[in-house]
C-alpha cells in the first residue's frame, strides 16, 4: 500500500488525497469543519481550511515542488 | 588440527606480572542493560558506543536493548570457588564459583518492576555499567558482546515495614565467570550512561469521544498515567504517525487534528464497526522527535474502537 501523503498546518494533518476528492472549496469546508481545528473559532477554522484545500491542489498540481508533507 | 593421540594440551607459562601505572578496577555498579543473544557492538561502533545504544532501545523488539538503572546496593551471593580436598591432603580447585549480584532499584516502584518482571523467564544477555561510566561486556570476535546469564530475576517487591519503604530488587546470575575476567570487553563512556541511554516508555491510548468517521484519542503514559496531550499535542497531530486497521487491513487516515478540549487527537477515517488504532514504531516516532535519545522513546499500544 503506497504511503499516504499528509499536508501538517497549525495542529492538522489532512490526507491529501481527501482534499482533492471533494471538486470544491465549498464541498470540502462544509465536510471538514465538524472535524478539524475544532479548537478554533470559525472564521479561524475556515481559513484554515481554505488554506489547506489549496495547498492539496498546488501540491498535486506540482508534485515535484512539494517535497514534504508539511505547509509551512 | 586434529591430531592421534595428541590431548590438546598446552605450555601454561602465566603471564608477565608488572604492575601497570594506571590501575583499572571496576566501580561500583550502578546500572545494566538486557541485551538480545545475538547483540555485538562491532569493533567499528566502539567509538560511538552511545550513539549504538540509543538507536538499539528503538529498534524493534528482537534486536532491541533495556536500560535497567538506578541500582542503589548491591547483595554478593556469588560462589566460592569449589576446593576438593583429596586422599593424601592436597587441594584442587574443582570449578570456579559464578557471580551472582542483587542489586536494589529505588526508582521506578511496582509498576517498573513489573515491566522488569516480564524478563524472568526470557533468554537474554547483560552489559554492566559503573559509576565512571565504564560498559562491561565480553569480547567476542569483532566485538563485544552481552555476559552469559544463569538467569535475570526481578523479585516481586517486599513490603514496606515502615523502617524501609517497599524493596524491589533484580538479580543477575551469570554464568561464566572467565566472560567478565579474562574475556572482559570494557568501554570508557565519554557521557552519563544512565542520561544518554534510557529506556521505552510505554503508552496507552484512550477513547475520549467518538463520532461518526471521527474518533478522539488521549495518549498517557500506561505506568503513570501521565496525559501527553501538552507536551506533544503538535508533533503528534500529523497522519504519518497513526495506524488505523480493521480486521488487521489498513484503513486510509484523512487526518488527524489536535483538540485542546478533550486533551486529545481526532483521528478521522471513514468506516463502522470495530477497528484498531495505533502509533508508529518507536524509531518512527523517535524520527520526528516524538521520544527518542537522550530522553525515553515511547512506544504506543492499541485501541480498539468501535465506529458508529
Amino acid at each position: 500500500m503506497a504511503k499516504d501523503t499528509f499536508i501538517k498546518m497549525d495542529g492538522a494533518s489532512v490526507n491529501v488525497a481527501y482534499v482533492l476528492s471533494f471538486s470544491t472549496e465549498k464541498d470540502f469546508i462544509e465536510d471538514a469543519d465538524s472535524k478539524l481545528y475544532l479548537h478554533r473559532d470559525s472564521k479561524t477554522r475556515r481559513s484554515l481550511l481554505r488554506s489547506l484545500f489549496k495547498h492539496a491542489h498546488k501540491q498535486a498540481n506540482e508534485p515535484s515542488k512539494s517535497g514534504g508533507r508539511t505547509a509551512h | 588440527m586434529s591430531e592421534l593421540n595428541n590431548p590438546g594440551c598446552v605450555l601454561i607459562v602465566g603471564a608477565n606480572t608488572g604492575v601497570p601505572g594506571c590501575t583499572f578496577a571496576p566501580e561500583k555498579f550502578v546500572g545494566a542493560i538486557l541485551v538480545p543473544r545475538n547483540f555485538i557492538i562491532a569493533d567499528a561502533d566502539i567509538p560511538s558506543i552511545i550513539s549504538k545504544l540509543q538507536e538499539l532501545t528503538l529498534a524493534s523488539k528482537a534486536n532491541r536493548i533495556y536500560p535497567v538503572f538506578r541500582f542503589e546496593e548491591i547483595s554478593d551471593n556469588s560462589e566460592e570457588p569449589s576446593i576438593a580436598t583429596l586422599g593424601y591432603g592436597s587441594k584442587q580447585v574443582t570449578k570456579e564459583g559464578k557471580y551472582d549480584w542483587t542489586f536494589r532499584i529505588i526508582q521506578g516502584g511496582l509498576c517498573y518492576q513489573n515491566k522488569l518482571r516480564a524478563f524472568n523467564k526470557s533468554n537474554m544477555k547483560v552489559l554492566f555499567i559503573d559509576a565512571e561510566d565504564v560498559i562491561y561486556g565480553t569480547r567476542v570476535s569483532g566485538g563485544l558482546a552481552g555476559l552469559s546469564l544463569d538467569f535475570f530475576y526481578a523479585s516481586p517487591f517486599k513490603a514496606n515495614d515502615a523502617s524501609n519503604s517497599a524493596i524491589f530488587n533484580v538479580r543477575f546470575a551469570l554464568s561464566k565467570p572467565r566472560e567478565f575476567n579474562e574475556d572482559v570487553a570494557f568501554v570508557k563512556a565519554d557521557q552519563d550512561v544512565e542520561e544518554a541511554v534510557k529506556g521505552v516508555i510505554d503508552i496507552e491510548l484512550v477513547q475520549l469521544a467518538v463520532a461518526a468517521n471521527s474518533v478522539t484519542v488521549g495518549l498517557r503514559t500506561a505506568c503513570d498515567k501521565v496525559n501527553l496531550f501538552d507536551s506533544l499535542s503538535a508533533p503528534i497531530a500529523d497522519g504519518n504517525l497513526w495506524l488505523v486497521t480493521k480486521n488487521g487491513a489498513p484503513v486510509t487516515i484523512t487526518g488527524v487534528s489536535e483538540n485542546a478540549g478533550l486533551k486529545g487527537w481526532n483521528v478521522l477515517f471513514t468506516g463502522t464497526g470495530e477497528h484498531v488504532i495505533t502509533l508508529v514504531s518507536p524509531e518512527e516516532l523517535a524520527a520526528v522527535e516524538v521520544g527518542g535519545a537522550p530522553e525515553n522513546g515511547f512506544e504506543a499500544g492499541t485501541l480498539k474502537v468501535t465506529m458508529p
